[in-house]
């Protein structure tokens, strides 16, 4: 490129923003150009905040519009079920009242019939408590599953992907391409760190403990968050 | 290149287009590059570029970015135009003007040079560290050690007063550091000037604080989508500015002309009697 004689093109532009957007340095040519050219740099700029406009999810007014409200409460109330549901332990209560019932029942007053009987002993799909649990490793956390919708909607293509998850055996391969020292975190589905390690190496092997979901952070030296991801083991 | 240039063809057939027309207009409308009136007679220009050059711009496409990002680069290159081409028209319209006059804009018609919009830029950003640096002094310091941008030896004498001397030596070395070298030095630095032990950690907390409230500040009442990153790159044009020229202070210059008036009352006094 012929320094300041030619600026950038908008594809040019369009290749720095989308490098910019996913934490990675400009080519070297475009960064010795701009680094003389405030124009471009500029446009840059404009570019940039304009892309992530168009990427940001609506705004909601408070006021305007109260159906997100009522969408949020629901889903607060099924969310609190559904994990009242999968932890508590007193899942089995609602069959010993039922088989309590049946028998005082068959003392004092008319006989139940046996088919009856099997019917409500088969009705509670009672599930074995470590399967229960091993369900609960696999619950989705809020919170960072908005970090993650956020991180899947900055992203442009698919071959832009920040860091890639391979299987290795009973452990995952994390590698980016974010240059210099990044941090990775790796938390599981409450939100809890159980892994974290400063790398200038851009590629960590982890190998987790039990099976569950499990939440991973791409953070730079400034503490400034790359990528928010997760991955499964079986 | 033909998948891509199809994508672009179909992203050109949804709304998508006038969509970023008005919010790329709508920006410079709040950056009052734009005059509010002007508003839909641009973006009907744009619009109306956009579709007259819709065959060249696809035939160079060529797929090495996303469709979007593209487009959205091509607009904002197309509003810039609109701009220069109809700035002097709206300044003679609208004499009241945005602080500056119709004479400024550069006669250069190239097609990228954007001079009048990084002034405006400039001077709002400006205005806003003026205000910060009143709440606290260290925060422009601190984000121009922050982006590796050089402070002016003038400014750093100020800020730093009878310890000018004592921290020349660690900010020479700055240059030649790492990422992380330069934040224990500018901890070190802080913590002769204020008197403190401050320590790496809570500098770094202390950086991101003032960037978020500069942010704030410069999206204020939607007027701009600024992150963290578009912040690093103003900062950097401002420093390739100063370079070249001081930036214009809109207070200051009204400043100037308060004296000139008051010059001229007070020279008119003895006449009058």
């Amino acid at each position: 490129m012929d320094e300041l004689k030619q600026h950038l093109t908008a594809e040019e532009l369009a290749i720095a923003v989308e490098r910019l957007q996913i934490g990675q340095s400009l080519p070297e040519e475009f960064q010795r150009h701009l680094n003389r050219c405030a124009s471009c740099k500029y446009e840059l700029m404009t570019v940039l905040e304009l892309s992530d406009v168009e990427e940001a999810p609506p705004k909601i007014k408070l006021g305007q519009n109260r159906n997100w409200m009522a969408v949020a409460a629901v889903a607060i109330i099924l969310l609190a079920v559904g994990f009242y549901w999968v932890l508590s332990p007193s899942q089995d209560l609602p069959q010993k009242q039922l088989t309590q019932l049946t028998t005082e029942t068959a003392d004092t007053a008319t006989p139940i019939k046996d088919s009856a009987i099997e019917k409500i002993n088969k009705t509670p799909d009672k599930k074995p408590r470590k399967v229960v649990l091993a369900q609960a490793n696999y619950t989705l956390n809020v919170d960072l599953e908005k970090l993650v919708a956020r991180s899947q909607s900055q992203l442009r293509s698919a071959e832009a992907n920040p860091v890639i998850v391979e299987k290795l055996g009973t452990g995952f391969h994390l590698s980016w391409k974010a240059a210099g020292v990044s941090i990775i975190e790796i938390f599981d589905n409450n939100g809890v760190l159980i892994f974290s390690q400063e790398s200038d190496k851009q590629r960590i092997i982890f190998k987790p403990e039990n099976p569950g979901l499990y939440y991973f952070k791409l953070i730079s030296e400034d503490f400034d968050l790359l990528w928010c991801g997760k991955l499964e083991a079986r | 290149m033909k998948a891509a240039r199809n994508q672009l063809l179909n992203l050109l057939e949804t709304d998508f287009l006038s969509r970023t027309v008005r919010k790329t207009v709508l920006r410079y409308v709040n950056r009052k590059a734009i005059p509010v009136r002007e508003l839909e007679d641009v973006e009907m220009s744009v619009i109306e570029k956009f579709i007259n050059q819709k065959q060249r711009i696809v035939a160079n496409f060529e797929g090495k970015a996303q469709a979007s990002t593209y487009c959205v680069a091509i607009i904002n290159r197309m509003c810039c135009e609109v701009i220069r081409k109809e700035w002097k028209h709206w300044q003679s319209v609208d004499n009241q003007g945005y602080g500056m006059s119709a004479g400024f804009y550069p006669r250069a018609e190239n097609q990228t040079d954007h001079t009048l919009l990084i002034d405006l830029e400039l001077e709002r950003l400006q205005r806003i560290l003026d205000n910060l640096v009143q709440t606290a002094a260290s925060a422009e310091l601190l984000l121009l050690f922050h982006f590796e941008l050089q402070a002016e030896a003038q400014f750093l004498e100020k800020w730093a007063g009878k310890y000018a001397a004592q921290i020349k030596s660690p900010i020479e070395k700055l240059s030649h550091s790492n990422k992380t070298t330069r934040y224990q030095i500018i901890a070190e630095i802080l913590s002769v000037v204020e008197g403190e032990n401050i320590k790496p950690d809570a500098l770094r907390m202390r950086i991101y604080k003032y960037m978020d409230m500069l942010i704030a500040a410069l999206n204020y009442n939607d007027q701009a989508q600024h992150t963290r990153e578009t912040l690093k790159l103003l900062f950097e044009i401002r420093a390739q500015h100063l370079a070249t020229k001081p930036v214009v202070k809109a207070h200051n210059s009204r400043n100037y002309a308060n004296y000139v008036v008051l010059f001229m009352l007070l020279n008119c006094l003895p006449w009058m009697n």
